[in-house]
């Protein structure tokens, strides 16, 4: 085996032990909304980023559901929200009735 | 009917919703009235807020049931209640639905017969090297594909509510519940914590849990079914 495919090799050895693992960093990255990361985490995190495109993607993807959802929770009106965002016609009579007729 | 009420009361004819102070014993008779008498109050509110309310409360909950369900107990507590008009009326019957929502979340959580810590334990896993040299990493045709460079357009989509709708509909009770009380009614990590019973780490968890699984269902249903446009 030549020296480069031993170095590469290597290489991935290494990485493999040392490297946290993409579950760690995808609650890391869920935790960092609630808690502030230990700065081993952090720089553990920074070196893992810069060679996981996955975790690159997972990290941009949670940005994008909090947003949305917050989103969602603000403007419920003026979104198209299934089923047909309105009230159904019985429940508004029965409101109606239970108003006209307060229990006591 | 008329009537002076409670003692200090302003006499009110409640059918017709006329004060009448003026005439507490009604001797002056009726004028015809050019428009039809005033409804009751609740009326109203049903006909300007109940669409609204009921948009909410489907937001959190996504049952048409249980949003109907939460919609009447408000109107319900609205009528036993006194409105002292000092904020809007829709902003106090969104505070009335807001307290029946988090109320009804605390509810099905504790009834949720699971075990929260292992509640969704599997989507945590998904996609990952479950063992090897490379155990926790993810599989690379496994992991988040590209979503694109903005995939805020999908907002605009109205197939994509329908979708986020029924991926937020899959979690389960659990998650579900806590992932509306965080981030949708907002309510601060103790205070969920502390309603109900779980520690901080149980949270942590369960919204890692919650979001792992909502991005898989939207990368599934949605995102991964767009052509894709190369690496970011």
């Amino acid at each position: 085996m030549g020296l480069f495919r031993r170095v590469k090799n290597a290489w991935i050895e290494w990485l493999a032990h040392y490297v946290v693992p993409c579950d760690e960093v995808t609650h890391q990255l869920s935790d960092r909304r609630q808690r502030r990361l230990t700065w081993r985490e952090r720089l553990a995190m920074r070196f893992h980023m810069s060679i996981c495109v996955w975790c690159r993607r997972y990290e941009k993807q949670l940005g994008f559901i909090e947003h949305t959802v917050r989103n969602l929770a603000a403007h419920p009106d003026e979104l198209p929200l299934p089923p047909d965002g309105r009230l159904s016609d019985e429940m508004k009579e029965r409101i109606r009735r239970a108003a006209d007729n307060p229990p006591s | 009917m008329c009537g002076a009420g409670f003692p200090g009361r302003r006499p009110v004819d409640t059918r017709n919703n006329r004060d009448m102070t003026d005439d507490p014993d009604n001797t002056v008779p009726d004028q015809p009235s050019a428009t039809p008498p005033p409804r009751n109050p609740i009326d109203a509110w049903v006909d300007q807020h109940s669409d609204y309310l009921f948009r909410v409360a489907y937001s959190r909950l996504h049952d048409r049931w249980v949003a109907e369900d939460v919609v009447q107990e408000t109107f319900l507590a609205a009528m036993k209640a006194r409105f002292d008009g000092r904020s809007a009326e829709r902003t106090w019957l969104v505070g009335i639905l807001k307290r029946k929502i988090v109320d009804h979340l605390r509810i099905i959580f504790r009834e949720s017969p699971t075990d929260p810590t292992e509640e969704g334990s599997a989507v945590e896993r998904l996609g990952h090297y479950p063992s090897g040299q490379w155990e926790g990493h993810w599989v690379p045709e496994k992991g988040p594909v590209n979503w694109g460079p903005n995939p805020a357009t999908a907002l605009e989509d109205k197939e994509f509510w329908v979708i986020l709708d029924r991926c937020l509909k899959g979690l389960s009770t659990r998650l579900a519940a806590v992932f509306t009380l965080y981030e949708m009614e907002e309510i601060p990590a103790e205070e969920i914590c502390r309603d109900l019973e779980i520690t901080p780490t149980n949270l942590w968890v369960m919204l890692h849990r919650a979001r792992k699984q909502l991005r898989h269902c939207l990368e599934q249903n949605w995102f991964g079914q767009r052509p894709r446009r190369g690496d970011s």
